[in-house]
């Protein structure tokens, strides 16, 4: 039964966010109905839970009836991985995505107590639209809870319910997969109520500080989410793929990190309009464009475009309608702000040499970074596509006009963050800045020590790169203590924001630091090694000691001891594995990782081998990656920033108020208790 | 290319560098930029490009590697799933890197390298986009956000400084002295 409760849920769902941008729909008209999208909005929160719900259950359960249970799932996995696997595949994903969605609905019911009613039943209206594009396609043509009688493809040809399933990818036979997709969805999804808002406002052809104010906490809590899923994911693309690298400007990368870039321009100009009245259209075009690329994201990974570790398997009708939902929505939206934009009342006007200038220009090259790797991503494909021509586009491309954009970008981070609103003095803020800067340099030429560069040009890189992580970092205590003076009482007074803000721009610093590091003076060796051989990376050797067999429940597993030395003293013990999933018949490498405070020996057996004289080998990859701790430690203390940003009792405008509701006061949207 | 210099260059090529590589870093650095821009706009510096390419490279065993490293990172594992060569392990990818140090060891330069690859293996081979008329707005359309968007800035800053200290006209003086005694 759990199956078809489950349908019953998603249909349900389907039906009342049909339901729910109806009633919008019909008060637009005629006042009196739209109200009851609040109550709609809650109920398909609880119908999309159920679904999943049962979804779960179906795994749990291995009840091999149900189509993508078979697919990927098997008796003999963890518990843990029978869960995440009901997001491992396409279909199940697309669910998560839903409930993801619809959950977002009911909080902007549940914690919109400050609105206005227009803009609040109105942004429901399109967040029910979104909900029944989404639950739609999923209920039609990406249905997790099909029973294999009921599979429109009939590609499995089965009397009866299998008794095994066929096994999960055993890549995703991970924890990760336990936290990044979800916080990935929490991250991609959480534009669409931003995106809602957008359109909302463009609606009603009201916009005002008080909106920019209304929108932050959103904004604020899926840049947080996408930071850290990003970050996860990179995590786990780095000790489960075991190619050494953490970000390879995969184009399903790309797909996350370019309504990262949206997100954060909005983030700040989000600002600027609160502070400043100005930059609306602006900022409402960024809100339509983090949630436009968020389905951009859904389509190419799911479309079938792309060869990919992420991309699903999937045949292109899929990929047809996810396009038409993604041109339609994002159309729409795109289309209301050109004809509403022009009435937006320009906000005031700004001196050149001022906080908002600055941020503008954080903006202009957010915009031209986020460009450069919209290009990068879809040149390829469209090449393909119109000229019929392959080409690549990757790393060297990104390093060449991506970076130095981005240089750009962190190198004006401390300066502006000094500059007053308004009017600022330049000189003045250089020269309290003059000896942070000084400091960054030494730290910067202090950190050549750790890399004696291949090239003059590697090595000026690497050294520009490292000032840019240091210059943030110091430059954000150098504000710090001009805040507080040094005094602990008035650090404690600062608002959470500020916190927030020198937390997130810290870590990024941190992250600068580690990727540059890391690519720079990253060390590795490959070769083919049976008992007793050694292999030097750097100054360290890795000794073949002995082999060792593990079995667990989904796998058996063929182990390596090495150990790591450093001149002759010892440093690690590993005990990287080989393993063989019998379920799905295939064969995953697990990395040793040996961990210190900031860098990592990385080591990696693979593809096992006879060698001539009949010992057995494996191929082994043996990695010293200096700082790459930082990388990941980087965006979580970003993400972090942006949770203490949210906690500050300014933007929670969310917390419902005790005082009765004014419904004549529509004046008062968006006003903040303090 | 000038007639003096041709015959002290056909002599002892590496002579005509000698002056360059003392101090050396400072002579591989200029031999590089050198490189690198005929390596991205090969068209109008054509003379000093050539040039380049006959000079044989400052032989260094350490520096080859370099190159070598530097080379792997931009080329594609034509079977692999978007890894460069430098990263995956396939036996295809290890022949690619066998074939490009022995390309550096007998003396061939880094675009020529690029473009025998491409030949062989089409643009897909190449990470790094040829800098090419197809491939313009991919190369060109970011620096040109930032260089528009700063110039639209600096225009707009300029701008609303030149009205502020917009000087009033005699007439517009007097038509300003009248309102205000009419305000009064």
């Amino acid at each position: 039964m759990t199956a078809e409760i489950g349908n019953f849920c998603l249909v349900l769902a389907f039906m009342l966010s049909i339901a729910q941008a109806a009633v919008v729909a019909t008060g637009l008209r005629r006042p009196g109905l739209e109200r009851y999208s609040e109550g709609l909005s809650l109920a398909a929160a609880v119908a999309i839970i159920g679904a999943f719900a049962m979804l779960v259950t179906a795994f749990v359960r291995s009840d091999f009836s149900v189509v993508n249970v078979y697919q990927h799932s098997h008796t003999d996995k963890p518990l843990l991985y029978k869960i995440t696997g009901a997001w491992g595949s396409h279909e199940g994903s697309m669910l998560l995505w839903c409930l993801i969605l619809l959950v977002y609905g009911a909080m902007i019911t549940l914690r919109g107590g400050g609105l206005s009613a227009g803009l609040k039943h109105k942004a429901l209206g399109v967040q029910g639209l979104l909900g029944a594009a989404f639950t739609g396609f999923t209920l039609f043509s990406s249905n997790p809870l099909w029973r294999l009688a009921e599979d429109p493809n009939r590609v499995w040809m089965l009397e009866a319910a299998p008794l095994q399933g066929l096994s999960l990818n055993p890549a995703l036979q991970d924890p990760g997969l336990a936290f990044h997709p979800p916080m990935l969805y929490l991250g991609y999804v959480g534009f669409s109520v931003v995106f809602s808002f957008a359109v909302a406002a463009l609606i009603e052809g009201r916009l005002d500080r008080a909106w920019a104010r209304w929108i932050r906490p959103w904004v604020l809590v899926a840049w947080s989410f996408l930071t850290a899923g990003i970050t996860v994911g990179a995590f786990w693309a780095y000790y489960e793929l075991g190619w050494g690298g953490w970000w390879a400007w995969d184009p399903v990368e790309n797909a996350s990190f370019m309504p990262w870039l949206a997100a954060t321009a909005l983030l700040h100009s989000a600002i600027v309009m609160e502070k400043r009245d100005a930059l609306k259209a602006w900022t409402v075009f960024l809100g339509l464009l983090a949630f436009t690329f968020s389905m951009l994201g859904a389509f190419l990974v799911r479309s079938g475009l792309l060869t990919s570790v992420h991309a699903f398997a999937v045949d292109p009708q899929r990929g047809i309608l996810l396009l038409a939902i993604l041109l339609v929505t994002a159309g729409a939206g795109f289309a209301l702000f050109a004809v509403r934009a022009p009435d937006l009342k320009p906000g005031g006007l700004f001196a050149p040499v001022s906080r908002e200038t600055a941020l503008v220009l954080n903006n202009l090259l957010l915009s031209a970074a986020l460009c450069s790797v919209f290009l990068g991503t879809l040149y390829p494909i469209l090449m393909q596509a119109v000229f019929n021509k392959t080409m690549s586009v990757g790393e060297p491309y990104y390093l060449a006009v991506f970076a130095p954009i981005m240089i750009v970008a962190l190198l004006l981070i401390p300066i502006s963050t000094l500059m007053a609103w308004r009017r600022a003095d330049l000189k003045g803020v250089l020269q309290r800045l003059g000896l942070t800067f000084g400091f960054a340099a030494l730290a910067a030429a202090v950190g050549l020590v750790l890399y004696r560069g291949a090239s003059w040009w590697s090595q000026a890189q690497y050294l520009i790169g490292l000032l840019a992580g240091f210059w943030l970092i110091f430059g954000s205590f150098k504000f710090l203590w001009d805040r507080t003076e040094g005094k602990l009482k008035r650090a404690t007074g600062l608002p959470l924001s500020t916190w927030g803000m020198l937390l997130a721009h810290i870590g990024l610093g941190v992250f600068v630091l580690g990727a540059v590091v890391e690519t720079h003076a990253k060390q590795g060796a490959t070769q083919v090694m049976a008992v007793g051989d050694t292999l030097k990376t750097g100054r360290y050797n890795l000794t073949f000691d002995d082999t060792f067999a593990a079995t667990a429940s989904n796998y058996d597993a063929q182990g390596g001891v090495f150990s790591v030395r450093d001149d002759n003293k010892r440093v690690c013990e590993a005990r990287p594995q080989w393993r063989y999933y019998g379920a799905s018949g295939s064969s995953q490498s697990e990395v040793w990782l040996c961990f210190t405070p900031l860098s990592d020996l990385y080591i990696v057996m693979a593809q096992p081998q006879t060698l001539p004289d009949g010992r057995a080998a494996w191929h082994v990859r043996f990695f010293y990656n200096p700082w790459v701790r930082l990388i990941f430690l980087g965006p979580l203390l970003m993400a972090l920033g942006g949770l203490v940003s949210l906690a500050d009792r300014r933007l929670r405008l969310g917390v419902p108020t005790k005082a009765k509701p004014r419904p004549s006061e529509d004046t008062s949207a968006g006003k903040v208790e303090t | 290319m000038v007639r003096g210099l041709e015959p002290r260059m056909n002599a002892d090529k590496r002579e005509y560098f000698g002056l360059l590589r003392r101090p050396r870093a400072v002579g591989s650095a200029m031999l590089a930029a050198l490189r690198s821009m005929c390596v991205y706009s090969r068209s109008f510096v054509v003379p000093i490009c050539l040039l380049l390419a006959t000079t044989p490279a400052l032989a260094d065993p350490a520096q080859d590697e370099a190159r070598a490293e530097a080379l792997f990172r931009e080329v594609r594992c034509i079977q692999c799933q978007s890894e460069s060569i430098a990263d995956s392990t396939a036996p295809i990818a290890a022949d690619m890197r066998r074939l490009i140090r022995e390309d550096i060891a007998a003396g061939k330069d880094d675009v020529r390298i690029r473009e025998e690859l491409r030949a062989r293996y089409t643009d897909y081979v190449l990470f790094r986009p040829r800098f090419a008329a197809s491939n313009l707005l991919l190369w060109v359309l970011p620096p040109l956000i930032v260089l528009l968007g700063a110039g639209l800035l600096f225009w707009l800053g300029k701008k609303q400084k030149t009205s502020r200290t917009y000087e009033l006209s005699p007439e517009e003086t007097e038509k300003l002295r009248e309102i205000m005694k009419a305000d009064d």
